[in-house]
């Protein structure tokens, strides 16, 4: 048990300490879902893969302008 | 490594062995998947911030053009993969069982990532490539294997 909480404090207290997220999102991730399933949180799962794909797609894009690479003709 | 990059690597890697782990929850696998791609991401991006930092500050020797280039050369590729991964838990019904092409990418993202520390002349620690070993094959017991 105590192997498994020790990456997550890890991961949490360094995402925290670089501002990367906040103890209240953090919270907020673990609070009131073990009690719903897949199904229930549907909407909201699908709502934030499509924020991350956003995400995904900016940060790829300055990867590229970075690395010198040509721009990507399937964006 | 500088030691700041390193733990910047070594985040993204715990993370993305939760991920794997993740996948494995047997109520919400989908949703605790969603909440680790996005832990994952998040810390790519301040991986991707902090070596922007670096190269631009001309304070690190091993921070050259070259690597610099080399380094977000495969960070693009590394988005496409966590993209990838993004499309195929969108895809994914609720209540299914993992998709299997969702541990492909993720170890294809692990590959990348060592890649990318090699970059700088680096290596992550022994424990960490461990541990990622553990979950992958924990997570390849629950889907079947991959094929």
């Amino acid at each position: 048990m105590i192997a498994a909480i020790i990456p997550w404090a890890t991961v949490v207290a360094e995402l925290i300490r670089l501002g990367v997220t906040t103890y209240e999102q953090v919270s907020a991730l673990f609070k009131g879902q073990h009690d719903q399933t897949d199904v229930q949180t549907a909407a909201e799962d699908n709502a934030q893969l499509l924020l991350l794909r956003g995400l995904i797609a900016d940060n790829r894009e300055k990867a590229r302008i970075e690395a010198g690479l040509p721009p990507d003709p399937t964006p | 490594v500088n030691r700041k990059i390193l733990t910047s690597f070594l985040i993204v890697f715990v993370s993305l062995g939760l991920l794997t782990g993740a996948t494995c929850h047997k109520n919400q696998p989908r949703h605790q998947t969603t909440g680790n791609l996005t832990a994952v991401t998040l810390s790519l991006q301040a991986l991707q911030a902090g070596e922007k930092t670096l190269y631009d500050a001309h304070t690190v020797p091993q921070f050259t053009e070259a690597a610099h280039k080399t380094f977000n050369a495969k960070l693009f590729q590394i988005w496409t993969a966590m993209d990838d991964a993004v499309v195929v838990v969108q895809a994914w019904t609720p209540g299914q069982p993992v998709p299997k092409q969702l541990t492909v990418l993720l170890e294809k993202v692990r590959v990348l990532l060592n890649d990318s520390v090699a970059v700088f002349g680096g290596k992550l620690p022994d424990q960490v490539n461990a541990v990622w070993s553990s979950v992958t094959a924990v997570l390849m017991f629950f889907v079947g294997g991959l094929s």
